[in-house]
């Protein structure tokens, strides 16, 4: 067995890759696949087609990815929602996070920002938080659906600034913004797209989800520095194959990634998201895919979202 | 004059033999893809992200623009000619369109759709150019209550879809509301009706829908009868209108127009009414509605064009604030990003030769189309008379492989399966699926935006009262549901006087 692996491994790939995207062409995790694919094609040798299978919150593809042969033929593009989330969502999932899964590499994390309409009467988070301390339950904060990064992270600011806010979910992030720019909504934290109307003057940034600050967005403080620790929100892209994917494939996979995430085209791509760069070893991911999953527990039971 | 200024900089940049090529190119692959049900421009433009990538930014706009164009033309060809409505817009060229070419004028259908089409994109192209930003400040006044009265005006209207009995319509679209209730509520993030089927979670397809209520169900219904199998019949009278069709479908191109014009720039489902609205007003406003349903051309005409123009106004949003307000949009967004484009309101002022370039590109799309597809009528025409023993599996077989490709899911081929069946009980029972599924699609909508709506007023139903333009579509809304019950009264007044008399 091992030593067919090996051999296996050696002639990695010999033929076409297919990478499973769980969702439908256009979103966060499409673009990544698309982004990704082809410069690591030419470093494998061989194309790899993306391949999208949309359907219950991304549990359909995910499924699907899990019972493929652990070849390396047949890849995933993972991310928060089936990995993290969806497992407190849905009581029946067709596989486990985790263990349905070799961990490849870690892409790229996504931090959400906190904005607000242009016209509104906030200029920073504190303001923000002393409004909705005076007045519960009266901001409104909206969301691209119930499980979204942009609900849970407004159910983290909820629970990290102890105030009380009404959550307004949309089929999807775009009609979300569409509504927050309006001004029909009073907040949403919001994904990297939501930038572009911060540059136009349509919407102000008070802050961002991840611990440190995005260098695209200097200026915007981190939630910890306002004084509001533990709202740390990012979505994660990584490449995740079948269990049982031999370790030769896998380090094979993980080795071209890492060098295309240092090539500068990259680098500019993902700066214009304002996403950052992770990549590291197989090992890394499997520790931070799991404590992802350790850690949404909590914030899944608070918001009350449930599937089923 | 600035704006003509503007406009021969984008034909400077827009006309050049390359840029001509691309919008060729994408025309045509549009238009090829259109016409197999179920793959959409979506995946197709997915598809072709990547290529774009080496083209120059204006280039890449100009061909992912084509696609769509040619995609939604397609798509119409198809519900002329084999019933099948590739697309929510098509499901109202469906009605009269095929009963058109059943009656030997597929041609006319075909090229009122097309001159129709044209003509809506440029005028709809002029309003991007001239009036896009008072356009969207109209557009983001609509909140959730706007959108919900909008709704029942556009529910109200799939009474006068019917040309048989308003009863069974009303039923029909009832089933329909049922049927969009499957899937997950958006509200709470349950999975209702689902039945522990993880793609019912997302909803019914709709290609799985209507493929099943129209293709299957007629295909079924066809081979029942014993005698006179064909369908189409076969003396077919001319490629093109007459001067007096001409002079009928005018003026409900240009209410099409006007009424897609101004739907489309709405995002949450605009574009998706305008063909629906423009049915509505060309049924209402003619002299014999009874036409309706058996092949009237004004109710291929004025849809057609409502479509168009509401696809070609829908790219405002994408333009003037970056928000996308359909997938195919979204894909855009993601196209001018690999350029270094980032959407919004600086497209239209910081590279000028970009933004005015897409709008003549808009043009010169429009006019590859109907330059590619008014010599392709005579062949369409022709697949007509194909025996409908090679006809019936062929269709079956494109169907059931656009329903698979729809969600590369073999779970949307039994549901075309399943309304398929129904589809034949349907038409048994003299049932028309059209409000059905009008039903299906403003249902969802019309829940979403009443639940957000009230939650954003805490419950407080007066909000649909309180706000103006809410307010004025529903008092449209009740204006027409007078429309509709009071001839029906008026009928059932003048049987009792001609029995008494």
């Amino acid at each position: 067995m091992a030593l067919a692996g090996l051999a296996q491994a050696q002639t990695y790939p010999s033929k076409p890759i297919r990478m499973i995207v769980p969702f439908a062409p256009g979103g966060g995790v499409d673009t990544t696949a698309r982004m990704i694919s082809q410069p690591l094609a030419e470093r494998l040798g061989q194309p790899i087609a993306v391949e999208n299978r949309a359907g219950a919150g991304g549990n359909v593809g995910t499924e699907l990815a899990a019972r493929e042969k652990p070849d390396g033929y047949a890849l995933l593009m993972g991310s928060l929602s089936p990995h993290s989330v969806n497992p407190y969502l849905y009581s029946r999932l067709g596989f486990d996070p985790i263990k349905s899964f070799t961990p490849i590499v870690l892409l790229w994390t996504v931090p959400n920002i906190l904005v607000v309409p242009a016209a509104s009467r906030f200029n920073s988070a504190q303001e923000l938080v002393a409004y909705a301390k005076a007045n519960p339950g009266k901001l409104n904060f909206g969301s691209g659906g119930v499980g979204s990064s942009q609900h849970l992270s407004g159910v983290m600011l909820s629970t990290a600034a102890k105030i009380d806010m009404v959550h307004v979910a949309f089929k999807g992030a775009g009609p979300a913004g569409t509504a927050l720019v309006a001004g029909h909504l009073d907040l949403m934290l919001d994904t990297p797209p939501a930038l572009v109307h911060v540059a136009a003057g349509r919407l102000k940034a008070l802050a961002v989800t991840s611990k440190s600050r995005n260098p695209a967005i200097p200026n915007v403080p981190t939630f910890d520095e306002l004084g509001i620790p533990g709202v740390y929100m990012e979505v994660w892209y990584g490449i995740v194959g079948p269990a049982g994917t031999p370790r030769e494939i896998v380090n094979r996979v993980n080795k071209e990634a890492n060098a295309v995430l240092q090539t500068p085209e990259i680098k500019k791509r993902i700066l214009e998201f304002a996403a950052q760069i992770r990549g590291g070893t197989p090992e890394e991911f499997e520790q931070f895919m799991i404590s992802e999953l350790k850690r949404f527990a909590d914030v899944v039971k608070t918001s009350g979202a449930k599937a089923e | 004059m600035d704006l003509f200024g503007n406009l021969a900089l984008g034909l400077g940049v827009a006309v050049t033999p390359l840029n001509l090529f691309y919008a060729f190119v994408g025309t045509l692959l549009g238009t090829l893809i259109g016409v197999l049900p179920g793959i959409g421009p979506v995946p197709t433009i997915a598809m072709l992200l990547p290529i774009t990538y080496y083209l120059p930014p204006v280039s890449a706009l100009i061909m992912l623009a084509g696609i769509y164009y040619g995609a939604s033309y397609g798509g119409s060809t198809n519900a002329i000619l084999v019933n099948i409505p590739g697309e929510i817009s098509s499901v109202v060229t469906v009605l009269d369109g095929h009963q058109m070419a059943r009656q030997g004028r597929a041609g006319a259908a075909l090229c009122v759709s097309a001159l129709g089409s044209f003509f809506a994109g440029y005028v709809a192209t002029v309003v991007i150019a001239a009036f896009a930003p008072p356009l969207v400040e109209l557009a983001l006044k609509f909140d959730a209550a706007e959108y919900f009265s909008l709704m029942v005006l556009g529910l109200l209207s799939a009474v006068v879809l019917a040309h048989g009995s308003v009863l069974k319509a009303i039923l029909m679209i009832i089933l329909g509301l049922l049927l969009g209730i499957v899937g997950t509520d958006v509200e709470s993030g349950m999975a209702r009706f689902s039945f522990e089927a993880p793609e019912l979670t997302d909803g019914i397809g709709f290609v799985g829908l209507a493929m099943g209520l129209f293709a299957f169900a007629e295909i079924a219904v066809n081979l029942e009868q014993k005698s006179g199998r064909h369908v189409f019949t076969e003396n077919v009278t001319g490629l093109w209108m007459t001067w007096a069709e001409f002079k009928q479908v005018f003026p409900a191109i240009l209410r099409g127009t006007a009424l897609g014009t101004m739907l489309g720039i709405l995002s949450g489902g605009g574009a998706t009414l305008s063909a629906f609205a423009s049915y509505t007003v060309e049924k209402k406003l003619a002299k014999d509605p009874s036409r309706f349903g058996k092949g009237a051309i004004e109710g291929v005409a004025g849809p057609e064009s409502a479509n168009n123009a509401g696809a070609q106004t829908s790219f405002i949003p994408l333009l003037r604030l970056g928000i996308p307000s359909n997938a195919v949009m979204a894909l855009m967004v993601g196209a001018l990003m690999i350029h270094n484009i980032q959407p919004g309101p600086q497209v239209m002022n910081k590279p000028p030769d970009l933004f005015w370039g897409l709008i003549v590109s808009m043009w010169i799309g429009n006019l590859m189309l109907v330059v590619l597809n008014l010599p392709l009528i005579g062949i369409w025409v022709k697949l007509l008379r194909v025996p409908y023993r090679l006809l019936y599996p062929a269709i079956v077989l494109i169907c059931t492989v656009g329903s698979y490709t729809a969600n590369n899911n073999v779970f949307e081929v039994w549901v075309a399966i399943a309304f398929g069946i129904l589809g034949y009980i349907f038409a048994k029972l003299g049932c028309e699926p059209a409000p059905l599924l009008l039903g299906f699609i403003l249902g969802p909508m019309l829940e979403e935006n009443l639940r957000r709506a009230l939650v954003l007023s805490r419950g407080d139903f007066t909000v649909f009262f309180r706000r103006p333009i809410s307010l004025t579509m529903l008092l449209m809304a009740a204006a027409l549901l007078i429309l509709i019950v009071v001839p029906a009264i008026r009928k059932k007044r003048e049987e009792v006087f001609v029995e008494e008399s």
